[in-house]
């Protein structure tokens, strides 16, 4: 590979890294905890509490949250 | 989309997926579900006694169910094993409300008691169960902690004959504390259940330096009294190290003696002693004074009551005997 084609493939890699990187500074707060929690409680709903056989039965007493 | 359980105080809201603090209610596309309907993780026949009621069917077995799960997280629970545990980390069996019924018919119980962790968290399961139970002409009781908000409680106490408060301490800190919930709900639910016309009989588990103190024990007695009635028996229980709680001594008999001693002082009818053998697991004629019924822990020995009433001198004793 020719030494101006690796640059650019340096280049390309160096803008996507950063722009990661500030992204993640941006939005870890917002979104990264919600998410993961979201999708430990599914996976836990699905691999876990599914497999053990609790059913769901609706429950009385309750109103929606906004 | 988030939900609001609004079955007790603490009324969480959770969102998709996300289980309640009681560890059985879950959120699921925006609709709470109840995780542990019909699927009971104990099931024994016990004497009534050791719910305790000692003026509610004396001598009469009660078929007693519990789920996982429990609306406090109190550190010296006696059943943490099954009330602090998640459902799908017990064992539990199929037992339909209508399979509870007919269970307590073949076992020849005259009672249902929703017990050994706090019913509250498996309230679709007891309601259903109740209306059975009560349609087949059985009594329905609980064993509760009394955490559980009012509109929930009142539609309750349609179907429930009897119900055991644990009424903890008396005071604030005592339920922030040591058990993760607050006093003020409790007392509400004993005003209710008095309102509802539900026999009521009350649990005190007396801790060492935790809620030993005997002018604390007087203001509760005398709250009973003004508020519910002189005539609520009140069960004085002792204390075994369990739980988080094992750093304390069980409760020395004395202060037990004490507590009764206020509050019979304090001026209630009925006082009892639980989890120690002694005269004070006895009924007495307010009256006469003469024994009523007469008990060796958990079994009757003698019982001298009659349609109501004192053998002997024929003195009305509140319960419900029939």
């Amino acid at each position: 590979m020719a030494d101006g084609k690796r640059f650019y493939v340096l280049i390309i890699i160096s803008v996507v890294i950063i722009f990661a990187i500030i992204a993640n500074n941006l939005f870890e707060n917002r979104f990264s905890e919600e998410i993961t929690s979201y999708i430990q409680r599914f996976y836990h709903y699905e691999m876990v509490i599914s497999k053990k056989g609790l059913s769901l039965h609706r429950a009385v007493y309750w109103r929606e949250e906004r | 989309m988030k939900v609001r359980c609004e079955l007790c105080p603490t009324e969480c809201v959770l969102g998709e997926y996300e289980v309640g603090g009681c560890k059985v209610r879950i959120n699921k596309g925006g609709v709470l579900y109840s995780l542990v309907y019909g699927k009971p993780c104990a099931v024994a026949i016990d004497p009534i006694e050791k719910k305790p009621f000692f003026h509610f069917l004396p001598g009469s077995r009660a078929f007693s169910i519990a789920t996982a799960g429990c609306v406090l997280g109190c550190k010296f629970c006696q059943n943490w094993q099954i009330s602090q545990a998640r459902p799908e980390e017990v064992d539990y069996q199929d037992l339909p409300p209508a399979d509870v019924v007919r269970g307590a018919i073949f076992y020849g119980c005259r009672v249902i008691t929703y017990t050994y962790t706090e019913p509250t968290v498996f309230y679709e399961y007891m309601y259903d169960t109740a209306l059975i139970a009560k349609r087949a002409g059985i009594k329905n009781t609980m064993h509760t902690c009394g955490y559980i908000n009012e509109r929930p409680l009142r539609e309750l106490s349609k179907y429930m004959d009897a119900a055991d408060v644990d009424l903890k301490a008396f005071t604030e800190d005592f339920y922030a504390r040591i058990c993760g919930g607050r006093l003020r709900p409790v007392l509400n639910t004993l005003n209710i259940l008095k309102e509802e016309g539900v026999w009521l009989e009350i649990t005190n588990l007396v801790i060492p330096t935790l809620n030993d103190d005997m002018r604390k024990i007087k203001e509760m007695c005398l709250w009973i009294k003004d508020n519910l009635g002189p005539d609520v028996p009140l069960h004085f229980s002792r204390f075994f190290p369990n739980y988080k709680l094992k750093n304390l001594p069980p409760t020395p008999l004395e202060t037990l003696l004490k507590a009764r001693e206020t509050a019979l002082d304090a001026g209630l009818r009925f006082v009892y002693i639980g989890n120690i053998r002694t005269e004070a697991e006895h009924t007495y004629c307010p009256s006469c004074k003469r024994r009523l019924i007469g008990r060796e822990g958990y079994f009757i020995r003698e019982n001298n009551i009659m349609n109501g009433r004192c053998r002997f001198c024929r003195a009305s004793v509140p319960g419900i005997w029939s």
